[in-house]
């Protein structure tokens, strides 16, 4: 069977950017260390990304709680339909705090 | 009964004695460029900053309560009953949150440390086993014109406060550290307001850890009060439906 490439499509295309910035970013962090990759310094020892993941990972995650709090604790049937999405999101919002293997300054 | 040091800026002559015996105690280099850095960083755990005619010695405050052991989600910081906030790298794992809490800007990081060395956070620790092999801290024995005292932090007070009262007019009437953010150990005294020496004087008067236990000790109720509410709730609203389905049959 022959390999075929996948379509490449406009979002796709947006995607592999962020995944090949997010690996060159890596690279550096592994390469250079936490100061050269980043430009942190002691007087500002922690990156906006923090905010970032707080804020919207976590928020995130509060609405797939919120959601699941209202179809299986208050029993609003008619929201049903979107819980799992919302879940996946929720999880998705978690994950962004992966970014904690890279920000802390021992990586495991 | 805690350790402290008691660092008069009037006796301060910014010979910077004081640096080198650090440099030497914790195995760090110590040149001439080093000597003119005028901030703690990680290879100079105290610095002497000079403020026109006036110096100010930083180092860690080693707080009665401190905010970097209260955030330190591993336990890598400790304070010990002798007084000094001591650090364990190996249980450190960077995550700096130290860095973030500290009011006074003290730790510092190894920003360019390289796999396979590990980045660790530095900051003094007011010489943990000297003091509690009953020796002075390093920095107390190097300086020549006593104006960092290391003893009993009481009794430095005491002696703070016989400063002030002897010569009422050398002074700026107040003892740094003694209430800021609960009270340090490491005690200022000055001839001019403590702002003009580079110390900040707007750090709040309360132990900050306490700020969040207010909030964090609301939880155990939350939880055990949240958890029976929406038991409850989910408890009425299944057994509605469960209800409607068992009249439906009977129907």
């Amino acid at each position: 069977m022959k390999w075929k490439l996948p379509k490449l499509t406009v979002w796709r295309a947006i995607f592999a950017a962020i995944l090949l910035s997010g690996a060159y970013a890596t690279y550096l962090r592994v390469r250079y260390g936490l100061g050269g990759a980043t430009n942190l310094s002691d007087k500002f020892p922690w990156g906006i990304w923090i905010a970032f993941d707080v804020m919207c990972g976590v928020a995130l995650a509060a609405g797939g709680f919120t959601l699941v709090a209202m179809v299986h604790i208050f029993n609003v049937k008619s929201y049903k339909p979107v819980l799992r999405p919302a879940i996946l999101t929720a999880f998705l919002g978690y994950s962004l705090t992966w970014d904690i293997r890279n920000g802390c300054g021992i990586r495991w | 009964m805690s350790k402290a040091i008691l660092y008069d800026s009037t006796l301060c002559i910014g010979c910077k004695a004081c640096e080198g015996a650090c440099a030497e105690r914790w195995g760090l280099p110590y040149d001439d460029k080093i000597a003119a850095e005028e901030t703690i960083s990680a290879h100079k755990l105290t610095a002497i900053e000079t403020h026109g005619d006036k110096f100010c010695r930083r180092l860690c405050m080693n707080c009665l309560q401190p905010a970097c052991v209260s955030v330190c989600p591993v336990g890598a910081l400790q304070k010990t009953t002798l007084g000094p906030v001591t650090y364990d790298a190996d249980k450190c794992m960077g995550c700096r949150y130290c860095m973030q809490a500290c009011p006074f800007q003290v730790p510092t990081y190894e920003w360019n440390a390289q796999l396979p060395k590990l980045p660790r956070m530095r900051k003094c620790n007011e010489c943990y086993e000297r003091q509690s092999a009953g020796k002075l801290t390093a920095c107390a024995e190097a300086c020549p014109t006593g104006a960092t005292k290391n003893g009993d932090r009481d009794e430095l007070i005491a002696e703070a406060r016989k400063r002030l009262s002897d010569n009422p007019s050398q002074y700026y009437q107040g003892i740094y550290g003694l209430k800021e953010v609960g009270g340090t150990s490491v005690l200022y005294l000055s001839a001019v307001p403590f702002q003009q020496i580079g110390l900040r004087t707007g750090v709040p008067q309360e132990p900050l850890p306490e700020t969040t236990w207010r909030v964090l000790e609301l939880l155990p109720d939350i939880v055990s009060t949240g958890t029976v509410l929406l038991g409850g709730i989910w408890w009425i609203t299944n057994r509605r439906d469960e209800v409607a389905k068992a009249e439906g049959k009977r129907k």
